[in-house]
């Protein structure tokens, strides 16, 4: 049986979620991250999901091979089809449900919203009353849509050899449901109708001077535009603008064109009779859990098309194997993913290993050489682990986390160093009070405002605390002499390094390079070299 | 109707060189100079000129069909300037009516189809005016390009043509009620309304027996149906519109191919009046790295100074490099100049500031010069140049012509020596010919020696004075720096 496509049972999706936003969303960006990925579809009821980490092994699973499964061009495809047309269905047909219902009653009461009879100019033309015929086609269309989709995605499953759990158990849903009778019955019929509507054609004559509409049949006669072309063809030449108006087709007075069917509902009165028998039948074929598959599956789908332009920039992601406990943690080429997609272009990679008993990366180095940067994307790197998400970075493996706490310099707040100070403490202390022993922890630029003495006083303090918690983290600091705490400790430096372009760009490494000439960097960088120029240019 | 009075029908069009190319050609080689001198406020002519020279040629019998196109316009000027005044009049009737004045544009779509009717009925009588032209003038051109465009114009524009025309366009302007064809769209709703051509003796007798349908005020009825009108006209509209951009372009085509010879015209009789001998170049194929040439000069030098100026002759064979060295203000950026300039106009069938002119055919034109505000040494400069080397050779493809001028002048003798030898020596084995000025003596010293490469100097005369030609001969250890000394100081 299916039910979610984020969770694997109903129990787990039945868990909690937080409602607000981490406090860590801020400083490690995942609030911009969040909102360039989702996009239009902030505020579709995603966001929790963003927000609440997961620390049970069965779902993170069961959402990374979903995830990579999606990877797949044409699964996705399969599953955009459904995203596309079933993603706003429930709301489109409970407002269609909503409107048909009261529209009968008012019919049958011959009350408000129908035209009396009398008040037209032909009046023995006119109908007793006008049915909302337009919104019943809706119904047709929305169903016909919703066979169709689901006779090509259950066609396109059965070819495909699904591999995650929560694909495959929807995609056996969805070939059971397309061959349960009431679903072929349904299905046949909207075809015959769509068929019958097909063949239905007529002309219309009107005057912009008058408000006049007139219905006649239907003739095939010599189209206006094409006797303008053929015309004046002998001067054709390329290409000319598009003069056409993206113009809606649809009627500005929804009661013309209603009164308009109702005329043709008199020539044909079959067809029309049997359009309103099958929407009383069928007005509720919208099926929950594919309904719900729709929404909840644009979580991946966002992620890939967030993915898609910034590994096209050269930038990779990869799917983390994640550990409960003990266990090495390392990470290659990551990269600030928010950074990344302000602008792909130049950004710089760093890895980062921590091997027992070592736990905590320690970030010294100029300012402005990408420390801040490097922290987030350690912080950024574990929470979208926690989601079952990709990762920014060509491999990693990570401990599993339940959740990042961060304590990031702030510009605001107190403006006497005291008070700083003590603002800096009561965050921390709030942090670590937070933190358990799978809690990441992300420090950065703590104690600035202090004199150097007190803080690294209280810098090894607060590593006293962490390092007992046992889970990894980060800080970044200004003590040189924070880096040699002890075994827990790694110490990383931001350094120039002269592979780069000029634009002030550092890596986070554990060692310093070697330095080169100017002018041989100058060169290299321009690829002004004999051998290069000879390629380019053959090329 | 295609007018091809630039190249025969069916010809394939050469690339434009890329756009920061243009740029450097257009300050480098002065071109700008040159194209506002020919143009004269012309805009016609300048933007003609403009495009013609930055997309050079690469056959031949393109080029030879240009030359015969210009002599035919000037055996018969006279007619040739009343077809092109005639152009031009129908650009500013077209431009300055006030009834088609942004209808191309008009938010209303029944504004663009009134304007569009306006606009294809002012063509009319321009229309007749060039075929009437062309039957007076045909008899007395003989080159391929003006005897097609006659031809075409007699054929195409008949008067029972232009007749028909003026009568559909009439009729149109005097639709006041549509008849369209619908389809019930997805959800039942109207669509694809066709607008139909009706008999209006048929029509009404079909809507005497049509159902009919009158909106309320309350239903906003002019909304909708100006809704449905808009719907109606769209596709007619377009081909209105189609039509009259297609119209425009063809005038637009015809003026400026006529343009391009005008400008020819213009700027022979210009040289010419300044002393100035002027040529029609000979082209060889590409494959010949020979090149030869009298009294070479530099023309955008004879339109700054209004005045006759120096020029060069040289003639040389199996030659990829050609390394000019020597005095300082002795010629050599003029020099670069007028090759540069003579290639491209050569290149585009137009007449050169030459006695005689024979180049091989080229691909793409580049040009790296020093730029004036290089002559503080300073790191950012270099890096300036490194970059534009580096877009330059990221588009140069074997066959091209570079221009060099004092390239990588802002470092060091010694760095700025190996890194324009490498650079120069990977182009000319890419198949690339390079003309490059430079003072770098570890440079030039490189190239001692070597079949492929012909060495050029500025001219000294014993007594230090400066001639401004430009003869063969081997790099001298200095530059003559202290010429200008002596000439500055006294």
């Amino acid at each position: 049986m299916f039910y979610s496509v984020l969770f694997p049972t109903e129990e787990s999706a039945a868990l909690p979620r937080r409602k607000k936003m981490p406090d860590a969303f801020s400083d490690l960006q995942l609030d911009f991250i969040m909102k360039r990925c989702l996009g239009e579809y902030m505020e579709s009821g995603l966001e929790d999901i963003y927000y609440t980490p997961v620390t049970d092994p069965a779902v993170l699973r069961y959402r990374q091979e979903i995830l990579r499964e999606l990877e797949d061009p044409a699964v996705r495809e399969s599953v955009l089809a459904i995203v596309e047309r079933f993603g706003s269905l429930r709301e489109v047909m409970d407002g269609l449900r909503d409107r048909l219902e009261t529209g009968r009653q008012a019919v049958r009461s011959g009350g408000p919203g129908v035209p009396r009879a009398g008040s037209s100019a032909l009046s023995f033309l006119v109908p007793k009353k006008t049915e909302d015929w337009l919104d019943m086609g809706r119904v047709l269309e929305r169903l016909s849509q919703f066979t169709d989709t689901l006779s090509e995605f259950a066609g396109s499953v059965r070819s495909m050899t699904l591999r995650s759990e929560g694909l495959r158990r929807f995609g056996d849903y969805v070939a059971d449901y397309c061959e349960s009778d009431r679903f072929r019955e349904m299905d046949a019929e909207a075809k015959r109708l769509r068929a019958c509507f097909d063949d239905i054609r007529y002309c219309l004559w009107f005057r912009t001077d008058t408000s006049a509409v007139k219905v006649l049949p239907f003739e095939e006669r010599e189209d206006y535009a094409s006797r303008i072309t053929a015309l004046f063809d002998r001067f054709r030449q390329g290409t000319a603008q598009d003069f056409r108006r993206n113009l809606d087709e649809a009627p500005v007075s929804e009661k013309l064109e209603n009164e308009i069917l109702q005329l043709l509902s008199r020539r044909y009165p079959r067809e029309f009779s049997d359009l309103r028998v099958f929407c009383d039948k069928y007005l509720r074929f919208d099926d929950d859990a594919i309904v719900r598959f729709a929404r909840e599956v644009r979580f991946y789908l966002c992620w890939l098309e967030m993915m898609r332009p910034l590994r096209e920039a050269g930038l990779s992601f990869c799917y983390p194997v994640l550990r409960d406990g003990e266990g090495e943690t390392r990470a290659e080429d990551c990269f600030d993913l928010a950074l990344a997609l302000r602008k792909p272009g130049g950004i710089v990679t760093n890895g980062f290993f921590l091997t027992p008993p070592e736990q905590i990366l320690v970030v010294t180095g100029p300012n402005q050489g990408g420390k801040s940067t490097f922290a987030r994307a350690f912080g950024q790197v574990h929470y979208l682990a926690s989601l079952g998400l990709t990762v920014p970075g060509r491999a990693a493996e990570l401990r599993l986390c339940d959740g990042v706490l961060t304590h990031f310099e702030r510009k605001e707040g107190a403006k006497d160093l005291d008070g700083k100070l003590r603002e800096d403490l009561v965050r921390l202390k709030k942090l670590l009070d937070a933190a358990t022993s799978r809690t990441v922890v992300v420090v950065n630029e703590i104690f600035a405002s202090t004199t150097a003495w007190d803080a690294l006083v209280l810098s090894r303090k607060m590593l006293d605390v962490l390092t007992a918690k046992g889970a990894p983290g980060v800080v970044v600091t200004f003590l040189d002499e924070l880096a040699d705490y002890g075994p827990q400790t790694v110490s990383m430096a931001a350094e120039v390094s002269p592979d780069e372009k000029k634009t002030r760009s550092f890596r986070i490494l554990r060692r310093k390079p070697g330095g080169r000439s100017y002018a041989e960097i100058l060169a290299e960088r321009h690829g002004l070299g004999y051998e290069e120029i000879k390629r380019r240019v053959r090329a | 109707m295609n007018v091809s009075l630039l190249f025969p029908e069916g010809a394939a069009r050469p690339e434009s060189l890329p756009a920061f190319s243009r740029d450097m050609l257009r300050e480098d080689l002065k071109l700008n100079l040159v194209l506002d001198a020919v143009a004269a406020g012309d805009r016609d002519i300048r933007d003609a000129w403009d495009q013609a020279v930055f997309a050079p040629l690469q056959d031949k019998a393109l080029i030879e069909y240009r030359h015969e196109v210009l002599k035919d316009a000037e055996t018969n000027t006279d007619a040739f300037w009343t077809l092109y005044e005639l152009c031009q009049e129908a650009d500013r009737r077209h431009k300055g009516s006030l009834t088609t004045v942004n209808w191309m544009s008009n938010y209303d779509l029944m504004a663009t189809f009134h304007g569009a009717v306006a606009d294809l009925t002012a063509y009319i009588q321009t229309l007749r005016a060039l075929r009437k032209l062309a039957e007076q003038y045909g008899g007395s051109f003989r080159s391929r390009g003006f005897l097609s465009l006659f031809r075409m114009l007699r054929e195409e524009l008949s008067e029972a043509y232009l007749e028909d025309v003026k009568r559909q366009l009439a009729e149109l302007s005097s639709l006041d009620a549509f008849v369209v064809s619908v389809r019930l769209g997805s959800y039942l709703q109207g669509v694809d309304y066709v607008l139909q051509r009706r008999e209006k003796k048929l029509l009404d007798l079909a809507l005497a027996g049509a159902g009919t349908y009158r909106l309320g005020e309350r239903d906003d009825p002019a909304r909708d149906i100006g809704a449905r009108q808009a719907r109606a006209v769209n596709e007619l509209v377009n081909a209105l519109g189609r039509s009259a951009v297609y119209l425009a372009g063809f005038f637009d085509t015809l003026r400026s191919e006529l343009a391009f010879y005008g400008g020819c015209l213009i700027f022979s009789e210009g040289m010419k009046s300044r002393g100035m001998p002027v040529c029609m170049p000979t082209i060889t194929d590409a494959g010949t790295d020979s090149r030869a040439w009298e009294q070479l000069y530099d023309v955008s030098l004879v339109v700054l100074k209004r005045a006759a100026v120096t020029g060069n002759d040289l003639r040389s064979s199996h030659k990829r490099l050609y390394l000019i060295t020597g005095a300082n203000q002795g010629g050599k950026t003029t020099f670069l100049r007028s090759l540069g300039l003579a290639q491209l106009m050569a290149q585009c069938g137009m007449p050169v500031g030459a006695a005689s002119f024979a180049a091989p055919l080229r691909g793409a034109v580049y040009a790296h010069f020093k730029r004036e505000e290089d002559r503080w040494m300073n790191s950012g400069k270099l890096d300036e140049e490194l970059v534009r080397m580096r877009k330059i050779t990221d588009f140069i493809r074997p066959g091209d012509l570079l221009l060099l001028n004092e390239s990588f002048s802002s470092t060091s003798e010694r760095e700025g020596s190996e890194m324009l030898r490498q650079v120069t020596q990977a182009l000319l084995d890419s198949g690339v010919e390079i003309f490059s000025v430079s003072h770098l003596h570890t440079y030039a010293a490189a190239f001692r020696g070597r079949e492929e490469v012909q060495f050029l100097r500025a001219q000294r005369l014993e007594s230090g004075k400066r001639t401004f030609r430009i003869q063969t001969g081997e790099p001298l250890e200095t530059a003559y720096g202290e010429d200008l000394y002596r000439e500055v100081f006294g």
